[in-house]
């Protein structure tokens, strides 16, 4: 049997004892070796303990078995690279408890041009939504590469972003790459798969998504960045995960600034005042991705301003409805708290509303509940 | 010797006329009661027999045969007791057989002789009187009920006794005064108003819209933010019930057996909560001798399903039908029981399971858990809710505000004059209001001019709107319309509708 097969038998069992295959498989001598080997000479041979002798022992399938399920990898337009190969990510061969082997729908991103990560919170706020469109929109267009974890919120919103603004994007997955998680996110999976852009997870296809499996793919998300930009989080968030695995790894960690008040915008305070970037714009953005040895961007860099991202200067808004345009902000509010802050007669602002709403100048974002509607992107 | 006497069954909320027929004869000695009878009729035999001795009065040892005329429709309930008994005594020669000719009974028997309430008095009168009959003899704890019709004289009596006496012309005992038209005279106390709600301006106007076209009205809101005491106002700015609808709910109740005896006539419109336990059969009505439920209850009024997706689908699916009709068709294996169910529906629930979405510095729910709250309720459930508003939590300003609230009867006066527009519209339609536009009347009555037209197109892009959808809004702007007194649906009236649509 190819050296391959066995390889590709290592990444599978990677589910089992994340990080942790690599080293084990140096220590046997290889795929093969480790292949051969009874429990006993593991245990003696690689130094590991019994239980994950018996876990390795246990999953050794027949050889014809797994040369079946490799080669039918292919028919579902998945690739199996193994950390010894060429296209391999250079940033992930060096990471702490760094993967055996990586199986892939698409491609993989480049090593030539610089990578954000966008990560934060699943349930964000309009504030959130618009940071993150914003940074992939004008991270994608310079160039970039999203990455992100696909995940509802924040994830999705920037990657679906750096996509409409024609950029790259990578999803790095916690359950096998044929399996969209979460399943709402559909139509970005399946545009991820094409064009270049790409699914990635070291877990086996086929795997289902479970919670236990999130945390250990963040250190593949922060492995494959140059710089990591929170853009909400929670005081306790599992984003902070991927901060601190960013950390180990020696990425740069950058925030998007919240309010004090906002509990959406308690970790990246924190973050703030444990020393992380403050992401004050793009272009603050791309002078770290400069430091970092993307010289690319230099130019880009220079050219814009740094410091705050300005407010659009809002489109033309209709003489009679601008009373009500001016109360309406990111903050969700109700008609009523509309009608009280205008001292506009409530059948009004209703009307109102849906003509702004008509404009494009104003969104309902949950039953009665309304928002200015910003493009940070068009202007 | 053969007697028969005129008593009445009950079959949804009307009743119709049964003959209690008595044959004395020589034979084996034996009481049969015959004709379709349910067990609580055939139970009967034993009160009757034990009544009439504690009366005074042996039964002959003889042959007697009561049969229950029509004998091919089911009869039950206990109000057969008193009428089997007269017309026994009446075989007996006790009491005079003409005496029994034009006169109504119905009263259940205790086995001391005395007469005991019965359920659906009101419709049993009301049958009597459509037949021509000019008097009624019924219990007298069901005299609060047998004072609410009109033209025809009812006496109650206590007991059997008091009952032979009356018929014999021993006892005088005066018709019970009727009373509907003074209760229905009397300045109608309404228990909320809408006076008492401070803030809560856009529910207050989606109140007024669906009361306006009774249009089926829910309101979203964190919990306590008010939206069953909002529901329990609505009944406050509909229009007080005519005479006909009163006797009609009324009836309701009466077969039920849950009118007051103080207050036998229900006057003002009803307002009846369901708990989110309720099961189906307790909503639309059924059981082996069909009672109604609470959507009939809240005939011509407001039925209240406050917690709407706690609700189990079957229940809510159970509604639709009665909903659409508006009464419930109950089969049992030879008859169809009707209840009317005419009622306006209002909905409450949280816009979230935590209640506190989009408050995201409180709401502790993920999209998943919202998504799955959300879409408890069916979409061909929401499909047949008009207007959807969201109530807000009660701010410290709003309480201490010292504006003056608009009352009810300020808001009655604009909704009654929009009825008014509607049953002129409808007339010889057989629908009284704008919700109840079916497509064909929609395309007449709620033509749009050209502008209206290119609105109503860019707004059904925008919002993605379903055919549905969009003869809903049009509903709504016809409602809206008509509260401002205006002929046409205008663009005003349209955007106004589409912020009320369901938009979940």
């Amino acid at each position: 049997m190819e050296e391959r097969i066995y390889d590709y038998w290592v990444a599978t069992l990677q589910d089992g004892y994340i990080g942790k295959l690599a080293d084990i498989a140096d220590a046997a001598g290889g795929a093969a070796s480790l292949y051969e080997m009874s429990g006993r000479e593991l245990m003696m041979k690689c130094g590991i303990s019994e239980g994950l002798a018996a876990y390795i022992s246990e999953n050794k399938r027949d050889t014809g078995l797994l040369e079946e399920e490799y080669y039918s990898l292919g028919a579902k337009g998945i690739s199996y690279v193994n950390h010894t190969d060429m296209d391999f990510p250079q940033k992930l061969a060096n990471i702490p408890s760094r993967p055996y082997g990586l199986f892939v729908k698409g491609g993989l991103p480049s090593e030539l041009t610089g990578s954000v990560a966008i990560i934060g919170a699943r349930e964000c706020s309009e504030y959130g939504r618009l940071m993150a469109e914003y940074f992939a929109d004008r991270l994608a267009k310079n160039n970039v590469q999203i990455i992100s974890g696909m995940a509802w919120g924040i994830d999705g919103i920037a990657q679906s972003a750096a996509l409409c603004a024609g950029g790259k994007s990578f999803a790095i997955l916690g359950c096998g790459v044929d399996i969209t998680y979460p399943a709402k996110n559909r139509s970005l999976y399946d545009k991820l798969c094409e064009n270049g852009n790409g699914v990635i997870s070291e877990y086996a296809p086929g795997t289902r998504a479970e919670p236990r499996r999130f945390p250990p793919r963040n250190r593949i998300i922060s492995g494959l960045c140059d710089v990591l930009l929170v853009v909400e989080a929670r005081a306790k968030s599992g984003t902070l995960i991927t901060v601190d695995m960013a950390i180990d790894q020696g990425r740069t960690v950058m925030v998007v600034p919240g309010r004090l008040t906002d509990s959406l915008s308690a970790g990246c305070i924190n973050l703030l005042y444990q020393g992380a970037l403050p992401a004050t714009g793009v272009e603050a953005v791309m002078e770290q991705l400069e430091i970092k040895g993307q010289k690319s961007f230099i130019k880009a860099a220079r050219h814009g301003k740094k410091g705050n991202i300005a407010e659009p200067k809002s489109r033309d808004i209709p003489a009679d409805l601008a009373e009500v345009a001016d109360v309406l902000a990111l903050d969700p509010k109700s008609a009523e708290q509309i009608a009280q802050e205008a001292d506009i007669r409530l059948p009004d602002v209703l009307k109102m509303l849906t003509r702004l709403e008509l404009e494009g100048l104003s969104k309902e974002i949950s039953p009665g509940y309304f928002v200015k509607a910003v493009d940070l992107i068009r202007v | 010797m053969f007697c028969s006497v005129l008593s009445g069954g009950i079959r949804g909320i009307e009743s119709f006329p049964v003959h209690v027929e008595t044959d004395i004869s020589s034979g084996m000695p034996c009481f049969d009661i015959v004709g379709y009878v349910g067990s609580e009729v055939r139970e009967a035999k034993d009160r009757v027999r034990t009544a009439l001795r504690n009366a005074g009065y042996l039964m002959p040892v003889a042959r007697i045969t009561v049969n229950l005329s029509p004998a091919d429709v089911r009869k039950s309930g206990s109000g057969y007791d008193l009428p089997m008994a007269l017309s026994v005594l009446a075989c007996m020669e006790v009491i005079n057989a003409d005496s029994l000719k034009g006169i109504f009974v119905a009263g259940e028997l205790s086995l001391s002789g005395d007469v005991c309430a019965v359920k659906g008095i009101l419709p049993m009168i009301k049958m009597a009187k459509d037949k021509g009959i000019g008097k009624c003899l019924i219990p007298a704890a069901n005299s609060g009920e047998g004072s609410v019709i009109e033209g025809i004289d009812v006496y109650t009596v206590s007991s059997i006794n008091e009952a032979i006496d009356f018929l014999e012309g021993r006892a005088d005992i005066p018709p019970v005064e009727s009373h509907l038209r003074r209760d229905l005279l009397a300045e109608h106390e309404y228990k909320h108003d809408f006076i008492q709600i401070k803030g809560q301006k856009t529910a207050r106007r989606g109140a007024e819209i669906a009361a306006a076209g009774l249009h089926n009205l829910i309101m979203i809101g964190p919990p306590g933010a008010g939206k069953t005491l909002i529901a329990k106002c609505i009944p406050s700015i509909m229009p007080p019930l005519g005479e006909d609808e009163c006797l009609e709910v009324s009836s309701v109740y009466s077969v039920r057996g849950s009118l007051d005896p103080r207050k036998p006539v229900i006057t003002s419109r009803p307002f009846v909560s369901a708990h989110s336990s309720s099961t189906d059969i307790s909503l639309v009505g059924g059981g082996a001798n069909p009672k109604p439920g609470a959507v009939s209850l809240a005939h011509k009024g407001v039925l209240f399903l406050d917690e709407l997706p706690e609700f189990s689908r079957k229940s809510l699916e159970a509604l639709r039908q009665p909903l659409e009709d508006r009464a419930v068709h109950i089969t049992r294996n030879r008859d169809i029981c009707t209840f009317p169910a005419d009622c306006m529906l209002v909905a409450a629930m949280n816009p979230c399971p935590c209640g506190h979405y989009p408050d995201m510095n409180k709401c502790t729910c993920n999209t998943a858990q919202r998504n799955k709250y959300m879409s408890k309720i069916s979409g061909p459930f929401l499909d047949r809710m008009d207007i959807c508003v969201v109530t807000e939590k009660v701010t410290p300003f709003d309480i201490q505000s010292e504006s003056e609230q608009e009352p009810s009867k300020i808001i009655r006066k604009r909704v009654m004059a929009a009825h008014e527009i509607q049953k002129r519209r409808f007339k010889g339609r057989g629908i009284l209001f704008n919700s109840q536009m079916g497509n064909r009347e929609i395309e007449e009555f709620c033509r749009l001019d050209t502008d209206g037209a290119a609105l109503m197109k860019r707004l059904a892009i925008k919002y993605d709107m379903s055919a549905r959808t969009y003869y809903r809004v049009l509903k709504v702007a016809r409602t809206i319309s008509d509260l401002a007194g205006q002929n046409d649906i205008n663009e005003e009236s349209l955007l106004e509708a589409v912020r009320m649509k369901v938009s979940f």
